[in-house]
């Protein structure tokens, strides 16, 4: 029996059915025929209730999520402004009795991709951490499973219907204002709760059942980052090609039928002068009814399935003894420093790093930007002239930013260790470079390399992008430290789960990215001409008074910002070394 | 007299305007194990950070093995600390986090690793060893922050409640690994609120209280100062003397109204 089995067992002659336990005291309800119990609906909102003040707190203290938060704030206010539009046009076509056969249709398989949308988020959410049981399960010696589960798919609909509600709500205010009556709000509102409920209904047990068959499985329990990588590069290959529309087309024929039609019909229920069929609308409540009563009675089912599968865990030792560990990362380290502190610095760094990839989230950003270069390299074979330049200046960004921007707050719980140990400022600087340089040079290289190859650079131009790779790699990760030495971070990111990472600070992650970027323009444009030229021709055109700057005086200034960039890398890695040397906590 | 392993004059640790530490002078013996008790918040893990180097005081002087805790090269080759939250990385194995420490240290990996395999091996963690410190109890991450913490041997050795969240065994290999140390000249710096741990290994006790001595001495005077039977213990004792630092505060707030 697992913790979880031995919790819910505990907790059931507490709890019991209403029939043998009906003190009043608890709320529950039993579904009279045979064995399934339904969720009851006062514990499920006190733990939704719960659930949604916590997340709220811990919202508010996670930077990282709050800009997430924002970035996708940004896309539902696109998606009302569209919605808005497209129903608009919708009201004022039923208003003045054209025909809208065409503009119903495409509601219809509209509501189809809604519906599609979220019980894809529902499943995610639930197979996610989210399904989890937190606190190892303590809440099942405390209220009954399906009251639990209960309580998670009533918070999922609440912080799914944040997305769903502004669109939905500014498509309805268009048709009422296209249509000039404010009867379909009320087929809206209906519409919001078939999509949310029935959405959660099959999406949480989809999510929970996945959730259970992956702890079941070895393979799958140890493939799941490798299987997670696959589905997201698919789904950002197949939006990237185009192959992702055209696959949400080819269901529309599925999508633009029953139960979708029910559906549409519902939404345009109470719209003046559209013509749906009254049957339809009602079809669809029925539905609904079902599909979330059997929901209701699938989700605490799939929730044990999910719950109490024991983890798979590697296989433990049986021998009393242990081998040393050998480790060939250990060997590379020590090729190119022998001395013990050093090693300990750059081998633990990049142990923890590979063991630990969520740490490496915040260098993912800048790649949204390759998208479009991504579609040219396959829609066309070749990548613009300037390419090469993007992927040095990426690829020593994403060096520093990943290891040596917070050495001290990537320490964790770990700083008193390091700073109670006789480690000098120098031998935590230079692991930390050694750390950031030996895996990343040589796959810069490469990448630097193949995209010149691709842009058409000579072979004199190939070697002059190499070398400047690992000189920019060196000299960001310098002022990386440097910078990251004088603004640490110590507050972690949450991930779900035990995931977590704590990210460089937002003073650090700005500083070098604009000083990185200052010294990427320069190094450009004294070393190609076409970036001189265009610098030149963009910067004559923005600035004031009709200032025009030749390409002769941009690459002067340039060699300037290199000479500074040249001793500001020196007077990093002192401040650095004396700051980490003499480090103490507040 | 042997020579003292730690001394402190006048040391005080300030916060804006919360006072921490005020006016801490101790003198501590080498190949002694000095209990330093106090309620929390009372100043304990502050004089920790004070005297491995963490934290700088505000006032005042102190040297750990006749070095000054404003030389952090020199000091820390010959101290060894574990904080109350064990620091151990999650991501490594517990054999890999030691021998990273032990580096840390500057000792070569063919020294470090017999001792580490001998210090697993007292603290039953040799079977683990090639697991995820993730993946263990707190108990067992405890035991890897204690082995971190004298792996390289030092002189004096500083544990916040080494002994909290252990089971008996390993609590047991704890407090035999603590006289152990003793029997070998090193001296132990012992914050712990377990008070039976204190009565059994300390030397001396220490009370704080507000970020102020309030007593010093063996066990046993501070029983008798606490007017305390030998048989009622140390909690007595301790009990006795911190309320008395809290009754005092009462009265001076109710003066000052």
């Amino acid at each position: 029996m697992t913790t979880h089995e031995a919790n819910e067992e505990r907790a059931s002659p507490m709890t019991g059915s209403a029939s043998e336990c009906n003190d009043g005291a608890r709320p529950t309800s039993t579904w009279p025929y045979g064995h399934v119990q339904f969720p009851s609906p006062a514990v499920s909102v006190e733990l939704t209730r719960i659930e949604l003040r916590r997340g709220w707190r811990w919202l508010r203290t996670q930077d990282f999520w709050q800009l997430y938060g924002v970035l996708s704030a940004i896309g539902v206010v696109f998606a009302t402004v569209q919605s808005y539009t497209f129903m608009l046009k919708l009201g004022s076509a039923f208003d003045a009795g054209v025909p809208t056969a065409g503009l119903i249709d495409q509601f219809v398989f509209l509501c189809g991709v809604l519906w599609l949308f979220f019980v894809v988020m529902f499943t995610l959410d639930a197979f996610g951490s989210n399904g989890d049981l937190t606190h190892d399960g303590q809440y099942l010696t405390i209220v009954r499973l399906p009251d639990l589960v209960g309580g998670k798919l009533l918070a999922s609909v609440c912080k799914f219907a944040v997305l769903l509600c502004p669109p939905i709500v500014g498509g309805y205010l268009g048709l009422s204002v296209g249509s000039g009556s404010l009867l379909p709000v009320v087929g809206g509102i209906c519409g919001i709760v078939v999509v949310l409920s029935t959405g959660v209904a099959v999406g949480y047990p989809i999510g929970l059942a996945l959730k259970g068959v992956v702890h079941r499985s070895t393979l799958l329990s140890r493939l799941k980052p490798v299987v997670g990588v696959l589905l997201a590069t698919a789904y950002v290959g197949t939006v990237v090609t185009g192959d992702f529309v055209a696959a949400i087309a080819a269901l529309e024929s599925v999508l633009s039928g029953p139960p979708f039609t029910w559906l549409g019909a519902l939404g345009l229920s109470t719209t003046p002068d559209a013509t749906v069929r009254p049957l339809s609308a009602a079809t669809a409540i029925g539905v609904s009814g079902v599909v979330v009563l059997g929901g209701l009675t699938i989700a605490p089912t799939a929730a044990r399935f999910a719950w109490r599968a024991t983890p798979v865990h590697p296989p433990r030792s049986d021998s009393s003894s242990s081998s040393v560990p050998q480790s060939r990362l250990d060997a590379v380290v020590g090729l190119v420093s022998q001395t013990p502190a050093t090693m300990a610095i750059a081998s633990t760094t990049l142990r923890r790093v590979y063991r630990a990839p969520s740490q490496l989230v915040f260098v993912a950003y800048p790649l949204i930007g390759a998208i479009p270069m991504a579609e040219q390299l396959y829609s066309s074979g070749t990548l613009p002239w300037f390419t090469p330049w993007l992927v040095v200046w990426y690829c020593a960004w994403a060096a520093s930013v990943a290891i040596p921007l917070n050495p001290l707050g990537n320490q964790g719980a770990t700083l008193p260790a390091v700073l109670s140990a006789p480690v000098t400022g120098h031998q935590l600087v230079r692991g930390h470079l050694l750390a950031a340089l030996l895996p990343t040079a040589p796959v810069a290289i490469v990448l630097t390399v193949a995209s010149g190859l691709i842009a058409g650079r000579s072979g004199a131009q190939l070697s002059l992008l190499a070398v400047v790779t690992v000189g920019a790699l060196f000299i960001t990760s310098v002022f990386a430290i440097g910078i990251g030495s004088a603004f640490p971070r110590f507050e972690h990111v949450d991930f779900g789960g035990s995931r977590r990472a704590v990210p460089p600070s937002k003073v650090a992650y700005g500083s070098l990215s604009t000083l990185v970027s200052v010294q990427g323009m320069a190094v450009a444009t004294v070393s190609d001409d076409a970036v001189a030229q265009l610098f030149s021709v963009q910067l004559s055109q923005w600035l004031p008074f009709d200032i025009l700057v030749s390409a002769g005086q941009l690459t002067l200034l340039a060699s300037l910002a290199i000479g500074c960039g040249i001793l500001g890398v020196g007077c990093a890695y002192l401040f650095a070394v004396r700051r980490l040397g003499a480090y103490t906590i507040a | 007299m042997s020579i003292p392993a730690i001394t402190t004059d006048g040391l005080t640790k300030r916060y804006g305007d919360t006072t921490a530490i005020t006016d801490l002078s101790l003198s501590i013996p080498s190949g002694s194990v000095y209990g330093f008790l106090g309620p929390n918040g009372a100043g304990k893990t502050t004089t920790m950070r004070l005297l491995t180097t963490l934290t700088p005081p505000t006032a005042g002087a102190a040297t750990v093995d006749g070095v000054s805790i404003t030389d952090r090269p020199t000091l820390t080759e010959r101290i060894g600390y574990l904080p109350a939250e064990p620091p151990v990385f999650d991501e490594l194995t517990g054999w890999e986090h030691l021998r990273h420490v032990a580096r840390l240290h500057g000792l070569s990996d063919d020294f470090a690793d017999e001792r580490i395999e001998r210090l697993l091996s007292r603290f039953d963690l040799l079977a683990d060893a090639d697991r995820r410190i993730g993946a263990y109890s707190t108990g067992m991450m405890k035991k890897v922050g204690l082995i971190a913490a004298i792996v390289h041997e030092p002189s004096v050795v500083l544990l916040d409640e080494p002994t909290s969240g252990l089971d008996p065994r390993a609590a047991r290999t704890v407090r035999d690994t603590i006289g152990s140390l003793v029997t070998q000249q090193r001296t132990v710096f012992l914050s712990t609120h377990i008070l039976s741990v204190a009565d059994e290994l300390a030397d001396r006790i220490g009370v704080i209280d507000n970020g102020r001595l309030l007593a010093e001495g063996t066990p046993s005077e501070l029983k008798q100062r606490a007017k305390a039977d030998e048989d009622a213990g140390l909690e007595r004792a301790f009990l006795a003397l911190t309320a008395k630092q809290t009754d005092q505060a009462v009265d001076d707030d109710t003066r000052g109204q």
